[in-house]
């Protein structure tokens, strides 16, 4: 029944991302593919980098929209609500509220990314003409790698993004969008400011997309995925796990 | 089984140099209607709170249906039913709030919950947030009531209502809850409405409990004595709740024995005029509201 009011809560944002994706799919099975004047008669329409970006670089800010949104849903909203007292005197744990919370929104979410990617991935299809290995820096890759990539791409950059606001929702209620992109925003300056500084030096990026866009291409990230994945995710479950334990410890107003 | 439904023991919640709850020591016996008093600020709502699992005790200990609710707060919430803050989730109409309600009480009833719908006259397809002021509470109510719970805590549960839904309210919270063998639980500063439904009153000021009694046993024992005399005592004994002098007489008040008291100051040469019972609301005043504030917990019964 929980699960309920957090789909009640959130039903329309995700309604408006499945719109998107809609049109998004409209879009790409009707807008006429024409040549491309870059590339002159007899090539391909967009090169294998080009087709590349199309997968990855369109949805990530459409992503982190909807990950701050889904993050303020739930036990932050209740709180800013001030319906705190009603909800945490149901009989039930903290840490229910939160995994729930938590799981609901990453499931709509995941259903999001996975119809996005989708629909990228047909038009790159579309638009390469294969479903066969695109050249990433000079590797052939499959294109079902390059979509299983992006989709993990997606999901752990909305699962940090929504942990952050569902985390700031808890601290600071009704102002926990302002807090999470406040943190986000910080996290870009240091980043930009550290890495023209000292050169050598490279913080994590939030999604993997620049990773796989190396220099080395394809076999450096191969060679790291893993474990870049597990950090990513790590870092991503940190969030709910400190909201969590932030509910445990705190009085509820 | 305790027969306490509540107990807590030195029970404190400071805020910073606040104390919020200072040592109380509260006993709610099970099956009771209990009223807790206090003026503003008293402490009451942070009790329940603390009570309810919301808010972590500063010190002292607890127990709710022989349960502890630092550690076993689903299980008491799920057998028990709170309104504390009347803000449900704005969003929700009545419908929706039974609908969510619905699947955290294996007790819940719906017949329940259209009956109280029925009778506090509610709107149930309106959202939380469009409902006035009475209407709220009304709807908090319901959603308490319809738990099926065996202990009902109600924070100022009439404030917002009119005359006639109190009237509402106190009959069904007797005759449909507390007359079934629950325990019921109302924090108040509406003397007249405890005095009506309650068989036992606390009294907390400053986080303390003053007084923790049968209201029969308070009316029974509670007395004002006027007597005229000279070198009366002032307050040497710790049954003495107030003493105020004026205009030649001296008014006394006392919390127990007032017959002996009356006879020992009748024994010194002062004149009794009367002794008279107080109702609960002068009880109220006495042992809150003159400043006395070192009165010794006292059970009567």
């Amino acid at each position: 029944m929980y699960l309920w009011k957090y789909w009640r809560e959130s039903r329309i944002t995700f309604a408006v991302g499945m719109a998107l994706v809609g049109l998004m799919l409209w879009a790409v099975l009707n807008i006429h593919m024409g040549a491309n004047p870059y590339n002159g008669p007899n090539t391909p329409q967009l090169n294998d980098n080009q087709i590349y970006l199309l997968m990855a670089a369109p949805l990530t800010l459409p992503f982190a929209f909807f990950a701050l949104k889904f993050g303020s849903f739930g036990v932050g909203r209740d709180l800013g609500e001030g319906s705190g007292s009603f909800l945490f005197s149901r009989p039930r744990s903290r840490a229910f509220f939160v995994w729930n919370d938590w799981g609901c929104g990453m499931a709509q979410l995941l259903l999001l990314v996975l119809a996005a990617n989708a629909v990228l991935a047909l038009a790159a299809y579309r638009i390469a003409g294969v479903g066969g290995p695109i050249s990433v820096g000079g590797v052939p890759v499959p294109m079902a790698s390059i979509f299983a990539l992006h989709c993990a791409a997606g999901m752990l950059l909305i699962g940090l993004l929504l942990g952050l606001t569902y985390f700031s929702s808890v601290l600071a209620k009704n102002r926990g969008v302002l807090l999470a992109l406040g943190v986000l925003l910080a996290y870009f300056m240091v980043k930009a400011v550290v890495e023209y500084k000292w050169r050598t030096v490279k913080l994590p990026d939030l999604s993997l997309t620049e990773f796989g866009m190396t220099p080395e291409g394809p076999p450096g990230f191969a060679k790291n995925l893993g474990l870049e994945i597990a950090i990513r995710a790590a870092v991503a479950l940190a969030f709910p796990f400190a909201a969590q334990l932030l509910l445990q410890q705190r009085d509820v107003d | 089984m305790s027969d306490l439904v509540i107990e807590t023991h030195a029970l404190h919640k400071h805020y910073g140099d606040i104390r919020a709850v200072d040592g109380l020591d509260m006993r709610v016996p099970r099956g009771a209607v209990y009223g807790f008093l206090g003026r503003n600020g008293a402490g009451k709502t942070t009790t329940i709170r603390l009570l309810a699992g919301l808010a972590r005790a500063s010190g002292g200990t607890m127990r709710v249906l022989d349960l502890d609710p630092k550690t076993d707060s689903p299980a008491i919430l799920e057998r028990s039913g709170w309104v504390i803050e009347k803000t449900l989730i704005p969003s929700m109409t009545g419908d929706d709030l039974v609908r969510f309600n619905r699947g955290f009480f294996p007790r819940w009833s719906d017949a329940l919950a259209r009956k109280y719908a029925e009778v506090f006259e509610l709107d149930m397809t309106r959202k939380f947030k469009k409902l006035s002021t009475g209407n709220r509470t009304k709807l908090c109510l319901l959603l308490a009531l319809a738990q099926g719970a065996e202990l009902l805590v109600l924070d100022e549960p009439t404030a917002g209502l009119d005359p006639v839904v109190t009237d509402q309210l106190l009959r069904v919270l007797v005759e449909d809850f507390a007359n079934e063998g629950r325990t019921l639980v109302l924090s108040s500063h509406h003397l007249s409405e405890v005095e009506r439904i309650a068989e036992w009153v606390g009294i907390i000021d400053r986080g303390k409990l003053l007084l923790e009694a049968r209201l029969d046993d308070m009316r029974t024992s509670f007395r004002r004595v006027r007597v005229v005399g000279e070198a009366l005592p002032l307050a040497s004994s710790p049954e003495i709740v107030s003493v105020n002098t004026g205009e030649g007489t001296t008014e006394y008040v006392v919390r127990a024995n007032a017959d002996a008291f009356a006879a020992h100051l009748q024994s010194q040469g002062a004149t009794v005029l009367d002794v008279t019972p107080l109702n609960l609301s002068e009880i109220f005043l006495e042992v809150v509201g003159k400043g006395k504030t070192n009165v010794p917990v006292e059970v009567l019964a």
